[in-house]
């Protein structure tokens, strides 16, 4: 499987930056409109002033309109460092007197005293200020116009001296939030370091100081299931030691029982005693083996089963212990269907048939039954044993726990066995009296299957 | 010399009992630890054979009673556990001795008659006074280059005396000591009985075994 590696830096960047780009073009358009608007504001008042000292220069020549522009206030009026100034000067009907022929006119009719606008000029985009006046009666309009240069140059300089700040902004956002991740993350190399340094063996937690807050949690989890894999190691290890301890008392006994056998003349007795004991330790391995394969949550391949069938297919291999203890073992079954694994529920069986045989006096009866009701299913065992007291009902379920001084030569892990694969199974167990031999009772109940399926 | 034996595994003590039964002991099994604390009470032993892992309790329990009732008999831990930590434990409530399981019958037995001899303050297994050498190991008991010929219940009580040489022996001691709780034979009479045949067998060897009356027997030799 590849692993997507994905960088907290990015995703900050990626979230942020479309924000931030919109702000900064509504911040340059709304910039440019101020600009624009004020460069406007500042020239056309200085164009209509060229207007005005333009129109106090007409005067009446034989009856008309005639513009008297002196050279000085000339190059006054129509000098300027950046743009070409234009001007020309119209009489009522519309006939240039004075000027540049051809600068834009008027729209008609006027909203206001003095219009200013845009227009074309010999190519060339310019601003306009038309100023209406009369002289002894005699209306005319001067044009004063200019090329934008100046404006234009006045609104990027605007422009750039907001949205520089804003895009020098930006770019420090994205360096800042690198920096603070690489920064923020830094924190946890420690506790990279630690993790690499430690062997299988080191469970203990992991210490959290200096942690960010955002990450915590998933330190935090790590370190709960470092809890849970120590405690399951130590049941492991408990386990072991204990297996290992249950394993030495019969080994020695096998192993004197083997001296006796030497120093004996006639050691027949010793090596039946020998064979016996090397029985035991078989079925005690078995036993253990069984309970190191139920782990806890292990899952089972469950299918449905009917425990009736099940029941009579085993039915064969308890006979031979039943017989040898002259045990009357009998068989109650009707179809009880569960969800579970074959194997296991067998086992479980052999258990709880085992134990019934081992603890049942020579002569005695054992049942077992299985049964099917509208809420439950259920597999007992009963036997006319002398029962279990009620006192021991709790520990008898331990491992390697037996009832004292029945004399009775089991390991003590059947029933943990049993109650291991009841647990995986969903069910529950429970120990009572029986009521029809009055010896133990062990009642195994399973949840109803809730959907039915097959026949 | 009597053994109590504390294990809750029947085919091992079924087998440590018939073993040191041969070797001439006398031997109760207790199979739990309140078995073993009524055996305690009623009887003394010359060593305690405890296992641990008793189903009712753990054996140190037994230990932790019996030292605190101020019973100083010799302890063998004889135990599946073999970490140290639980070897100092033990050895540090009072034990005597630590096995771990499984174990050899020859070193037991040896370590029992080590913790006999220690118990008596001797430090060789074989016991000489006067004429008399007896060798606590081979069980053999000689009179200068002669064997004796005794029964295992002659040697026994001659052993249980001779390690407790000029002090006085009891006979409701001796009778504990040579005989169990089935043994069919079990009075003081039976005992009585022993002692003369030993007192008869033991002629010239110098040791003489006094009758001291109303309480017991002492062991000594003809010059005192």
């Amino acid at each position: 499987m590849r692993i997507k590696k994905i960088s907290l830096a990015r995703k900050l960047l990626q979230g942020l930056l479309p924000l931030m780009l919109v702000i900064l073009v509504s911040g340059g358009g709304v910039a440019y409109f101020v600009a624009h608007k004020a460069a406007t504001v500042a020239y056309d008042r200085a164009l209509m002033d060229s207007a005005l000292a333009i129109a106090a220069h007409i005067e009446v020549v034989e009856g008309r309109l005639h513009l008297q522009l002196p050279q000085v206030a000339k190059e006054i009026l129509l000098t300027d460092s950046y743009d070409q100034i234009f001007y020309e000067v119209v009489d009522a009907n519309g006939e240039t007197i004075a000027g540049d022929i051809g600068l834009p006119r008027p729209a008609q009719p006027f909203e206001n005293e003095n219009p200013y606008y845009d227009g074309r000029f010999h190519g060339k985009p310019v601003r306009v200020a038309a100023l209406f006046h009369e002289y002894h009666s005699m209306p005319f309009t001067v044009l004063s116009a200019e090329t934008k240069l100046k404006r234009d140059r006045l609104v990027s300089e605007i422009l750039l001296a907001m949205l520089i700040p804003e895009i020098l902004l930006i770019i420090a956002a994205g360096m800042m939030i690198r920096r603070s991740v690489r920064h923020g993350l830094a924190s946890i190399h420690p506790l990279r370091e630690e993790l690499v340094r430690r062997t299988h063996t080191d469970l203990s937690r992991l210490s959290l100081t200096d942690i960010p807050e955002e990450i915590y949690p998933i330190f935090a989890e790590v370190n709960e299931l470092l809890v849970r894999l120590s405690t399951a190691l130590d049941a492991k290890r408990h386990f072991v030691a204990d297996a290992s301890h249950q394993l030495r008392t019969p080994i020695a006994a096998l192993q004197a029982e083997a001296e006796m056998a030497l120093r004996s003349a006639d050691p027949s007795e010793n090596l039946k005693k020998i064979v016996a004991g090397t029985r035991r330790i078989t079925h005690l391995a078995h036993q253990l083996l069984t309970l190191s394969r139920l782990e806890p949550e292990q899952m089972l391949s469950p299918k449905i089963i009917d425990l009736a069938e099940l029941t009579r297919d085993a039915a064969d291999r308890w006979m031979p212990l039943a017989m040898q203890r002259n045990i009357d073992l009998g068989f109650e079954l009707s179809p009880a269907k569960v969800m579970g694994d074959p194997v296991w529920l067998e086992e479980l069986a052999n258990n709880l048939i085992d134990n019934a045989l081992r603890y049942t006096p020579s002569g005695g009866v054992v049942t077992v039954r299985c049964n099917s009701t509208a809420s439950q299913i259920t597999w007992e065992v009963e036997d006319s044993g002398p029962g279990i007291p009620t006192e021991e009902h709790e520990r008898i379920f331990e491992r390697f726990y037996r009832l004292d001084a029945t004399g009775v030569d089991g390991c003590g892990l059947g029933l943990a066995i049993v109650r291991e694969i009841v647990h995986n199974h969903n069910a529950s167990i429970a120990i009572g009296k029986g009521a029809n031999l009055g010896g133990a009772l062990l009642r195994v109940t399973f949840p109803r299957l809730k959907i039915r399926q097959g026949k | 010399m009597r053994l109590l034996l504390v294990e809750d595994n029947h085919p091992l003590a079924d087998v440590v009992c018939r073993a040191l039964r041969q070797e001439g002991y006398v031997i109760d099994w207790a199979k739990n630890s309140s078995e073993a604390d009524s055996w305690l009470l009623g009887q003394s032993y010359d060593v305690v054979l405890l296992d641990l892992g008793l189903p009712d309790a753990d054996g140190a329990d037994v230990l932790r009673r019996l030292r605190a009732s101020g019973n100083r008999t010799p302890v063998l831990i004889l135990s599946a556990r073999e970490a140290v930590d639980e070897r100092v434990r033990l050895l540090d409530l009072g034990a005597d001795d630590y096995v771990v399981k499984p174990i050899a019958l020859n070193e037991l037995e040896a370590r029992i008659r080590s913790l006999i001899r220690r118990s008596h303050g001797i430090a060789d297994p074989e016991l000489i006074i006067s004429a008399l050498r007896l060798d606590t190991i081979g069980h053999r008991a000689m009179v200068g280059d002669r064997p004796l010929e005794l029964s295992s219940r002659e040697l026994a009580a001659l052993e249980y005396i001779a390690v407790r040489a000029r002090r006085i022996v009891t006979k409701e001691q001796l009778l504990q000591a040579l005989y169990g709780w089935h043994d069919d034979i079990n009075s003081v009479n039976a005992v009585e009985k022993v002692i003369s045949r030993l007192r008869a067998k033991l002629e010239g060897s110098g040791v003489i075994i006094r009758t001291v009356r109303g309480l017991g027997y002492s062991l000594g030799t003809d010059e005192n």
